[in-house]
């Protein structure tokens, strides 16, 4: 299908006539100025759609942008501009600049859209608790500015700012000496990815700092050692799932009287054939199961596990991606429907083991065969009328579903699916465009969108806002934004 | 045979709102609509007795109270299968309150001649759970509230019911009929509405109807004939709930000395 300027014209016509304003906020970011002013009234002028734009999360940054420019004296619609997390940085800015109530302040504080000088001017402003909370806990908020926060020495921020991802190496040290009697705090510290590596030489006092200190990446060695032999259980399953935890320890580990450390070995991806052989046999399913779901797990054991009285277990040998076809063959005639299930989900199953387990009444196989890229045409077209939701859904997940069957699903009652057939690959334009007078306001607002992505003016042409980079600089001020 | 199912548009809103200007109810522009959720399953119960065994020859009749925008609802409804829709409206019931809809829904079901009743427990938005009960007083009609299971075989003179009652218990009751029914959540799997059905019930004609139409004093509609009256929507001021700012230990700290000063040892 070739989208010309006559489709355009008709969507703009329609999007204009919409009982909804959805249609007419697809186009408008991809529209040229003439055409956005049509669609402004649909748009804009009844505050009930003004209200329902401003806390759409799925909107695009330029209509919720005009959106702040046209409403920022309506406080309802203020506050709720302010709560959506699409909310752009100029939309943000314009309501910043409005005044607001201590509410919209609190809330754009808090907004991870907005522009980093704006948030350094907000510290630099305020001494309110509240927003400098919400400062600490923006991850919008620059390094610079987290450490001038520090510098208030104010407890109550402590924690929020150990957990701050952009929290420097020198602040969290501060936080550190700070923190002598707030293991809380401190333990947030250890596990920041920032962490001074001198703070994570010593095993802490409290289980909470060892508990984060067996998490962190860098945990040296030595540290890791000490923590896989800690007294409480915790601790040790932490250090039990490191990446870096030396394999004597782990052996250790494997044998633990703690079920939740010997599934933290079990699902290590570094796990040894041997050790995978050891918790195969361990009373405890979970750990069974983990096993027989890691990729690490020798194939060979996988029999043993498909044998397993558990039926997760089974399942779990399943889904395990080498697990041998004839296993396969096995759990495929397995009692348990949601064994089966997990057979089902195998692209490379027999196509007779397939058919077999098509012919299932059980809705979770038969979703996994919907679901399978090897299943046939013609059983998809089956399951595509299935009267399960979850079967007809599993079809249109099914990436290599040919187009004459994802044509019938066009027609599901159930909106969600005619809105997620619409993303399929195989389906064409042309598909796309007939389902253009959809009753359902979603579906119609992703054809829409589509349409509009393809044929409209490059929404870069009409962003407001700088890319994210640039907010941080540190001499933007309001007057540069 | 004829099954009525009366419905609602219900009203939900989002975190922040305001009132109206006489602070009798939410301002309507913070309002989003939608079918009663209770509905779909008093309706879904009907399709199920038409669609089983012996109910050729039933017709679903779906009914509401309410302004132009109600129509929607009807729509819904229509595109699942129901084979007519009728609403009531006329602008003195707009103060109505869930008794003087239900002398309005009453008059209805006189007028339609309804073998049984079907309404939903409550309307999700004023709970008030009183309407269909309410009717079934006003019909003089057998009925059971709060129904989780329907065993009914179209034409019979009886059906048996199971109401769902407190602390998890049931009341399996045998009731005679015509009978109004409220339904609960859950007794049945709501179905979806299929494109075809969406696209013709857009084009399906609604029965709109006054008061009047179907027998009704001006002095039984409205606020005439309503036996209660909102009269303030506020939302309560904050309590004297305390936030305790600070760290663990000063949360502590502060927390001890609260508790002092309750005991008068501060």
């Amino acid at each position: 299908m070739r989208f010309s300027g006559r489709h355009w014209n008709e969507l703009l016509r329609r999007a204009q006539e919409d009982a909804e304003p959805y249609a007419a906020a697809a186009l408008y970011p991809h529209a040229l100025p003439a055409h956005r002013a049509c669609l402004l009234p649909r748009l804009f002028d009844a505050r009930q759609d003004r209200l329902l734009l401003a806390s759409a999360g799925f909107l695009a940054p330029a209509v919720l942008a005009r959106l702040a420019t046209l409403a920022r004296d309506d406080a309802a619609v203020c506050l709720r501009l302010a709560r959506n997390p699409a909310a752009p940085a100029q939309a943000l800015v314009t309501l910043w600049r409005g005044g607001g109530g201590e509410r919209l302040r609190l809330l754009l504080a808090r907004h991870a859209n907005m522009p980093r000088g704006v948030l350094a001017q907000m510290a630099e402003g305020t001494a309110q608790v509240e927003i400098l909370r919400a400062l600490c806990e923006n991850t919008g908020t620059a390094a610079d500015v987290l450490a001038a926060l520090e510098r208030r020495h104010l407890p109550v921020l402590h924690r929020l700012l150990a957990i701050n991802l952009a929290t420097a190496a020198d602040t969290l040290l501060s936080l550190w000496t700070a923190a002598v009697d707030e293991p809380a705090v401190r333990a947030q510290v250890l596990l920041h990815p920032h962490c001074p590596g001198r703070l994570l030489e010593d095993v802490p006092e409290t289980v909470l700092e060892r508990r984060c200190a067996a998490r962190h990446p860098r945990a040296p060695v030595a540290l890791l050692r000490q923590l896989a032999a800690d007294a409480d259980p915790t601790v040790r399953r932490a250090a039990a799932a490191h990446a870096a935890m030396p394999a004597q320890a782990l052996l250790t580990l494997c044998f633990d009287a703690d079920a939740g450390v010997r599934r933290a070995v079990a699902g290590r991806a570094d796990l040894s054939a041997r050790m995978a052989g050891w918790l195969q046999e361990d009373t405890d399913s979970w750990v069974r199961r983990t096993v027989a779901r890691n990729a690490a797990c020798p194939p060979a054991l996988l029999a043993i596990a498909a044998a397993d009285a558990h039926a997760e277990v089974r399942r779990a040998a399943a889904r395990h991606p080498a697990c041998p076809a004839a296993v396969l063959e096995r759990l495929g005639a397995d009692p348990e429907d949601w064994v089966q299930a997990g057979v089902a989900y195998r692209d490379e199953l027999a196509p007779p083991l397939l058919r077999r387990l098509a012919r299932s009444a059980s809705v979770d196989v038969l979703a996994g065969v919907a679901r399978n890229a090897a299943t046939l045409p013609a059983q998809l077209s089956r399951l595509a009328a299935h009267e399960s939701p979850d079967v007809r859904r599993a079809v249109i997940l099914n990436r290599a579903a040919p187009r004459g069957v994802l044509l019938a699903l066009r027609q599901d009652g159930y909106a969600l699916h005619r809105a997620m057939v619409l993303d399929h690959p195989n389906f064409t334009d042309a598909d796309r465009w007939r389902m253009r007078d959809d009753p359902d306001a979603q579906v119609r607002f992703r054809i829409f969108s589509h349409f509009a992505r393809l044929a409209g003016v490059p929404a870069a042409a009409h962003t407001e806002a700088p890319p994210r980079a640039e907010q941080s600089a540190p001499l933007m001020t309001m007057e540069t934004l | 045979m004829k099954i009525l199912v009366t419905i609602k548009q219900v009203a939900s809103l989002d975190e922040d709102f305001e009132m109206r200007g006489d602070n009798r109810d939410i301002d309507p522009d913070f309002l989003v609509h939608d079918l009663n959720e209770w509905d779909n399953f008093t309706l879904e119960e009907a399709m199920r007795l038409k669609e089983g065994p012996g109910g050729d020859n039933i017709e679903v009749v779906v009914a509401t109270v309410g302004p132009d925008s109600a129509d929607e609802e009807l729509r819904k409804c229509l595109a699942k299968g129901a084979d007519r829709a009728i609403r009531v409206w006329d602008d003195a019931l707009e103060e109505a309150d869930p008794i003087a809809v239900a002398r309005v829904l009453a008059a209805l079901a006189r007028r339609e001649s309804a073998d049984l009743v079907f309404a939903g427990v409550q309307a999700s938005d004023h709970a008030f759970g009183a309407t269909g009960m309410a009717m079934a007083g006003l019909l003089d009609a057998p009925h059971a509230a709060v129904v989780a299971a329907l065993e009914y075989t179209p034409g019979e003179g009886t059906a048996t019911v199971r109401r769902e009652l407190e602390g998890g218990t049931y009341a399996v009751v045998k009731i005679n009929t015509p009978a109004v029914l409220t339904l609960q959540l859950g007794i049945n799997t709501p179905r979806y509405a299929s494109l075809r059905g969406i696209k013709q019930a857009a084009a399906r004609p609604i029965e709109v109807v006054g008061p009047v139409d179907i027998g009704l004093a001006a002095g039984d509609t409205g606020a005439a004939g309503s036996l209660s009256r909102v009269r303030r929507m506020y939302v309560p001021e904050k309590g004297r709930a305390q936030m305790i700012e600070g760290t663990p230990a000063e949360q502590a700290s502060q927390l001890a000395k609260i508790i002092k000063e309750f005991r008068g040892e501060a």
